[in-house]
């Protein structure tokens, strides 16, 4: 029952990404607005299409919840590869519980710049940079919970580790990549502006495609979880499945 | 290998440590990109910038990378053979490399310092801003480097390695190669071309 519940949480993540950027499309914020617009620039851009705005952001904030079963499935699948006295799997729970926070309320922020686009150009910008620095900038949550990934994966010391190692790795240079989100602090145009090639484009790909890659790994995880649990069931003389067992478990 | 099967024998290292390598490669080559771009788009800008920079100092700075590689690559081959000799070898050979890696780090920031000193600083123009912040996340992995570079001497230095241990050794040299091609690259295009 529970390696059923747990398969539910790991599709979450791929539909997570369809909902998400679905939303994001919907609101005309791809490519987004630049940092560098004017007030009225900014304004305008509320006032334009404001109907398509608010159901894209209100789709983009629905995504957020999606995010929240997949983390609950990390952090079981974390607490079998490092055991229940690991502080590891509480700290990808702890950067993945934020990171529901960290789409949600920049989304709070630019519906309250939608609900009233016509109100004084000034305060529509202040709203609008409110919302956007945090969401594309916001990598500390993301970076605690990657690191935490990463690690407990490079440390586990099973013949055959519950989740590949590449995956440790690839946590890991993903968690690392996040880092110049801090940049869109300073930046108004180039490729560290939050519209710009590094900080936008180079990590929406490598956002989108981490739920894709975890949501698959976890569902080999998942059926090899299963499998054991039956051969233990079956009874205990069962061989353990050797390497050409994994390669026949069906995609 | 102790085990020279097909599979691994195909790559050096383990075959994840190659997720991180090629990824970050094309992230880097993105950087390229930007620098590209920005040197089409206002290539004045880029020559007057260009020519404020040092190129002894990134030119030492190469020198010590592309010396360390080839350190590295001879500790690696020492680690390969057994006997305690061969792994104390490995381990000196991994502290010169440290040595250098530490000293382009020391450069680099010395570099920074006479820029800052200069009033050269990211909000001079977009070169700088490009400057400062790709040369930072090289110099973020250079230090990531260095502290892989101590854990291969800790680790190397073992009378007796195993497969594993190996394997482990050639994975970190792998991301030190790395580090160094990023930079090969990163310098002709800051410092050079136009």
């Amino acid at each position: 029952m529970n390696s059923r519940i747990q398969m539910w949480c790991a599709w979450c993540g791929p539909a997570f990404v369809a909902v998400f950027f679905t939303g994001f499309i919907v609101a005309g914020m791809i490519p987004p607005p630049s940092p560098g617009w004017n007030a009225e620039r900014v304004a305008a851009f509320y006032q334009e299409d404001t109907d398509s705005l608010r159901a894209g952001l209100v789709v983009m904030m629905i995504s957020a919840g999606l995010t929240a079963p997949l983390v609950a499935l990390i952090s079981v699948q974390l607490r079998r590869i490092a055991g229940p006295d690991s502080p590891l799997p509480t700290l990808q729970l702890i950067g993945g519980t934020a990171g529901v926070l960290a789409i949600l309320v920049p989304m709070w922020m630019f519906l309250a710049a939608a609900f009233e686009p016509t109100r004084d150009p000034q305060i529509t910008e202040a709203l609008n940079d409110l919302a956007f620095l945090p969401f594309i900038g916001n990598f500390p949550p993301a970076c605690v919970q990657l690191a935490a990934i990463g690690v407990a994966i490079l440390a586990d010391q099973r013949e055959k580790p519950i989740l590949p190692r590449w995956v440790g790795y690839y946590n890991l240079w993903t968690a690392f990549l996040f880092l110049p989100g801090l940049l869109v602090v300073y930046f108004k145009d180039g490729a560290f502006a939050w519209n710009g090639a590094v900080v936008f484009w180079v990590v929406a790909v490598l956002f989108g495609n981490w739920f894709i890659v975890m949501s698959h790994v976890l569902r080999r995880a998942i059926r090899e979880q299963r499998a054991e649990e039956e051969s233990a069931a079956a009874g205990a003389t069962a061989p353990p499945p050797t390497s050409a067992d994994r390669e026949a478990v069906p995609a | 290998m102790s085990t020279p099967s097909a599979r691994a024998r195909r790559s050096p290292g383990e075959v994840g440590i190659w997720v991180f390598v090629i990824g970050d490669m094309i992230v880097f080559a993105v950087f390229f990109a930007v620098i590209v771009v920005l040197a089409a788009e206002q290539p004045d800008l880029v020559r007057e910038s260009q020519a404020r920079l040092s190129v002894t100092s990134g030119a030492l700075n190469t020198i010590l990378l592309l010396t360390s590689s080839v350190l590295v690559a001879l500790a690696v081959r020492a680690a390969r053979e057994p006997g305690a000799a061969h792994h104390l070898r490995a381990r000196k050979l991994f502290g010169f490399a440290l040595a250098c890696g530490l000293g382009f780090a020391v450069i680099k920031a010395a570099e920074y310092g006479t820029k800052i000193d200069a009033g050269l600083v990211p909000a001079t123009n977009d070169f700088f801003a490009y400057f400062y912040v790709f040369t930072a996340i090289h110099l973020l992995h250079v230090t990531a480097g260095i502290g892989v570079l101590v854990w291969l001497m800790r680790l190397s230095g073992r009378p007796a390695l195993t497969a594993k241990d190996r394997m482990l050794i050639e994975s970190g040299a792998s991301y030190w190669h790395m580090v160094d091609l990023l930079w090969v690259v990163l310098f002709p295009l800051l410092y050079l071309v136009n």
